[in-house]
C-alpha cells in the first residue's frame, strides 16, 4: 500500500513539474488564432475621399468588445 | 604471621586477615568479638544477617581491577527505605578495599581528606552542592543508617542497631560518588568513590546454593490478615503486599510488619499481572511489582516494576495506554528543573531535555514484592523532562533523590514484548515522550516534494525573465488609432506565445484597444484587445494612485508568416463617452515568452505534501504541550514545603 502511496505521490510531483514545463512553453490554455477566417474587406468601404483607398470598417461594423478577458502577468 | 584469637563466649579459633581487624563476628556462635578500650577481647551483640541477592558474599575471591581479592567482612546498613552492603576486602597486594552493593550497583569508596570545609548535617538539603577536590557533588540521600548486622571481620567495631547519619552525594555525570558520615566526631568523615562495573570486579565463583538467597522463599504469616504469605525468593525484597488483604509487609526486620493497606473495593485496573513475563531490551523480565499513582490534578499512572536476575529492574510505566520503560541512573540534570517553566531546556549527560512537567504524586495502591520501602499514601515531589522517545524523570521525597531513564514505548511495542497475541489498545492523546512517528515513504516524499517545490519556484523566477522577442513595436498617436488603421508588416516566427503590451502616458484617463492580426490575404487570424486605466489624486493629506500605464496579453501564436495589425482605440477620462484624451499609444508583440501561471501552480502542488506533512508534525507537537502551556502558569510546583 505504501509503496502504491509512493508511486502516486512521486507521479503528482513529476508530472505536475514536467507539465507546467510544457505548458507554459507552448502557451496551454491562451486564446489563439481564429477558427474561421475572416476577410477584413468584408464590411469594409472604398473610399471616396481618401485617394480611393479603404478605409477599414471591421471593428466597427463586427467587434466591439473592451474589456474582459485576463490582464496583467503570465 | 597471622595473628589468631579464640571467641570469648564460644572458644572458636579465628584467624585475622590482617592487623587492622578490630571485629571478628564468631562464625559458631553469631556473636560479635571486638576489642574494648582496654584492649581486652569483649563480646557484644549477636548478629544474624538475613540471606540476600547481594552478589558478593563473605570469602568470596576475584579480581578488583586485576588484583585479586577476598571478602573479610560484611555489614549490612537499613537507611529507613530499604538496605545495602558494605563488603571489606582484603587484596593480595596488602591493602584492603571498601565495597558498597545496592540492588547489586557497585561502588568503591576510600576515606579521604577534604580540602574544602564540609557543612554539618543541619546545613544539608537533597541538591545542595558541595565542592570536594574540584569537582561538584550534589546531595543525592540524607538519612540515618542503622547497622543491621555484620559478619566476618572487620576494622572497627559495629553493633546491630548503632546509627549514624550520613550524606550521600554525586557528581552531576554519576561518575563520582561521595559519602559524608556524620557520627560523634566533630567533623564528617570524607569516603570518594566512583562506580564499579562487574567486569571491574569479578567473581571467581558466583554465590554458592547454600549461601545463595532461596529461590522458594519461607513462608510468613501477614500481619494484617493472618493469611500465610510465601516470601519472594531469590532476589532482595523489602516489600511485600499481601495477596488477600492488601496489606503492605516491611521485610526488612526480624519480623514482617504491616505498613499500610490497599483501600478495599479498589481496583486498579492494571492491564498486567504479577508474574508475567516478557522481553525488554533483549533479556526476559517479569513483573514482580504494580503501583497506581494519581497526582494532584487527577491524572493516573500505573507503573509495574520488572524483573531479571541478572539487569536488575525496570519500571513500565502505563499512561492513556501510553507506556515508557526506564530504570535508574546516577546522571543528574544540569540544573535543578524543579523551579523551571515548560519548556525549559535541561541537559542531562549528553541529551537536550525539555522540561515537560513538575508534579507531587502519591501512591494509592501497590501489590506485588519490592526491593524498597513502599507502602500506600507515600508522596513524592517529580519532574519529567523530555527529549522523544527519550525520557529523564527525576523524584524526590525530601530525603533521597533519584533520576531515571528512559524511553517511549507504544501499546503494539510492549504487547509484543509480552507476547500478547490481542491486538493492542489504542492509545489515548499524545504522551510527553511520544515521537512524532514519520514513515521512510512519507520522508522520501517530503525530501522530494521539496526538492521539486525548489525546482518550481526556480522555474517561476526563471519565467518571469523570459518575455520574449520583440516582433513587433510602433507607437501611434490619436488621430492613427482613433480610426481603424494597418499596421506594417511584421514577422511571426516559431515561437508558440505571443505577448501584446498596451503603453500610453494616462494621467487620469484610461484607453482600450481592438486590435487583430491579418495575414497576406487580408484574413484576420487572430483577434486581441486590451483596457487600461490610470488615475491619481490627493485627498486627505495623502496622494493615491491606481490603475497602471500598461496592459499585457498573452495568446498563442498563430502559424510562422508575415501579418499585419488591424487596430483601433479609443480613450477617455471619466467616463468612456467623455471626449479622447490623445495620450501616444505604443503597442509591442513579442514571441518565444515563458508562462509562469503553470509554475506556480506546481510549486503549490509539490509542496502540498510537504505543507500537510510539516502542519500534522506541528499539531502534534501543540498537543503534546497543549497540558503543561495551558496550565504553567498556575503550577507553581516550587513552592511545595516539604515539611
Amino acid at each position: 500500500m505504501k509503496w502504491i502511496g509512493l508511486a502516486v505521490g512521486l507521479s503528482l510531483i513529476s508530472g505536475s513539474t514536467a507539465g507546467a514545463y510544457l505548458a507554459s512553453t507552448r502557451g496551454m490554455g491562451l486564446g489563439g488564432p481564429t477558427e474561421e477566417k475572416i476577410s477584413i474587406r468584408q464590411g469594409s468601404n472604398r473610399g471616396r475621399r481618401h485617394g480611393g483607398g479603404f478605409y477599414f470598417l471591421y471593428f466597427s461594423g463586427r467587434r466591439r468588445h473592451y474589456g474582459g478577458g485576463l490582464h496583467g502577468g503570465k | 604471621m597471622s595473628r589468631q584469637i579464640s571467641c570469648p563466649n564460644c572458644g572458636g579459633d579465628h584467624t585475622l586477615a590482617n592487623p587492622g581487624i578490630s571485629m571478628v563476628v564468631c562464625t559458631y556462635c553469631n556473636t560479635t568479638v571486638y576489642w574494648g578500650d582496654d584492649q581486652v577481647l569483649q563480646t557484644g551483640e549477636k548478629s544474624i544477617l538475613p540471606e540476600s541477592d547481594a552478589r558478593l558474599y563473605l570469602h568470596a575471591t576475584g579480581k578488583l581491577g586485576g588484583e585479586g581479592y577476598e571478602v573479610v567482612g560484611h555489614v549490612r546498613y537499613d537507611h529507613g527505605r530499604g538496605n545495602w552492603d558494605e563488603w571489606y576486602l582484603q587484596l593480595n597486594n596488602g591493602s584492603v578495599a571498601w565495597i558498597s552493593e545496592d540492588e547489586r550497583k557497585l561502588t568503591m569508596e576510600t576515606a579521604a581528606q577534604a580540602d574544602e570545609p564540609i557543612p554539618q548535617l543541619s546545613q544539608l538539603a537533597v541538591g545542595t552542592v558541595i565542592p570536594i577536590g574540584q569537582i561538584p557533588y550534589s546531595v543525592r540521600e540524607l538519612a540515618r543508617a542503622k547497622c543491621v548486622g555484620s559478619e566476618g571481620q572487620l576494622p572497627f567495631p559495629i553493633q546491630p542497631n548503632e546509627e549514624y547519619a550520613f550524606a550521600d552525594l554525586a557528581s552531576a555525570d554519576g561518575q563520582n560518588f561521595a559519602t559524608l558520615e556524620y557520627d560523634e566526631a566533630e567533623k564528617p568523615t570524607v569516603f570518594l568513590g566512583h562506580p564499579l562495573d562487574h567486569q571491574t570486579l569479578t567473581v571467581d565463583e558466583e554465590k554458592p546454593p547454600a549461601t545463595a538467597a532461596p529461590k522458594a522463599g519461607k513462608h510468613i504469616k501477614c500481619g494484617n490478615c493472618n493469611g500465610p504469605l510465601e516470601v519472594v525468593g531469590g532476589r532482595d525484597v523489602q516489600t511485600q503486599v499481601c495477596e488477600y488483604c492488601g496489606a503492605q509487609l516491611n521485610l526488612t526486620s526480624a519480623e514482617a510488619t504491616v505498613m499500610g493497606v490497599n483501600p478495599e473495593d479498589f481496583d486498579p485496573q492494571f492491564t498486567f499481572e504479577i508474574g508475567q513475563g516478557g522481553t525488554f531490551e533483549r533479556r526476559p523480565y517479569e513483573v514482580c511489582g504494580r503501583m497506581f499513582y494519581q497526582d494532584a490534578e487527577g491524572y493516573l499512572t500505573r507503573e509495574y516494576l520488572l524483573y531479571n536476575a541478572d539487569a536488575g529492574y525496570l519500571w513500565l510505566a502505563e499512561e492513556n495506554n501510553h507506556f515508557t520503560l526506564s530504570r535508574p541512573t546516577q546522571e543528574a540534570p544540569s540544573r535543578d528543573p524543579f523551579p523551571l517553566a515548560a519548556k525549559s531546556v535541561v541537559k542531562a549527560g549528553s541529551d537536550r531535555f525539555r522540561k515537560y512537567e513538575s508534579g507531587v504524586v502519591h501512591l494509592v495502591y501497590v501489590d506485588g514484592a519490592l526491593p524498597w520501602i513502599a507502602k500506600v499514601n507515600d508522596t513524592f515531589r517529580y519532574t519529567d523532562l523530555v527529549a522523544p522517545p527519550k525520557i529523564f524523570g527525576m523524584e524526590t521525597d525530601g530525603q533521597e533523590v533519584e533520576y531515571f531513564r528512559g524511553h517511549y514505548m507504544s501499546p503494539s511495542d510492549v504487547w509484543e514484548a509480552f507476547g500478547l497475541e490481542d491486538k493492542a489498545p489504542r492509545a489515548h492523546g499524545v504522551h510527553p515522550a511520544q515521537p512524532f512517528v514519520r514513515g521512510n515513504i512519507s520522508r522520501l516524499l517530503i525530501w522530494i516534494g521539496l526538492l521539486f517545490g525548489i525546482l518550481n519556484l526556480g522555474l517561476l523566477l526563471w519565467s518571469l525573465g523570459q518575455t520574449g522577442d520583440p516582433i513587433f513595436q510602433e507607437t501611434y498617436t490619436s488621430d492613427v488609432y482613433l480610426k481603424e488603421s494597418m499596421s506594417k508588416p511584421f514577422k511571426v516566427g516559431e515561437g508558440k506565445v505571443l505577448t501584446l503590451k498596451l503603453w500610453a502616458a494616462l494621467n487620469n484617463s484610461w484607453m482600450a484597444a481592438d486590435l487583430v492580426m491579418v495575414n497576406a490575404n487580408d484574413e484576420v487570424v487572430m483577434e486581441m484587445d486590451g483596457e487600461f486605466s490610470y488615475y491619481h489624486g490627493y485627498s486627505g493629506g495623502e496622494s493615491w494612485s491606481e490603475g497602471s500605464y500598461s496592459t499585457t496579453r498573452h495568446f498563442l501564436a498563430p502559424a510562422a508568416g508575415t501579418y499585419h495589425m488591424l487596430f483601433k482605440a479609443n480613450s477617455g477620462s471619466g467616463s468612456r463617452k467623455g471626449p479622447p484624451r490623445g495620450e501616444k499609444l505604443k503597442i509591442t508583440i513579442s514571441q518565444g515568452a515563458v508562462l509562469s501561471r503553470y509554475f506556480a501552480m506546481a510549486f503549490l502542488l509539490t509542496i502540498a505534501f510537504p505543507f500537510f506533512a510539516m502542519l500534522r508534525q506541528y499539531l502534534f507537537e501543540k498537543r503534546r504541550w497543549a497540558p503543561v502551556m495551558e496550565d504553567d502558569d498556575d503550577d507553581d510546583d516550587s513552592s511545595f514545603d516539604w515539611d
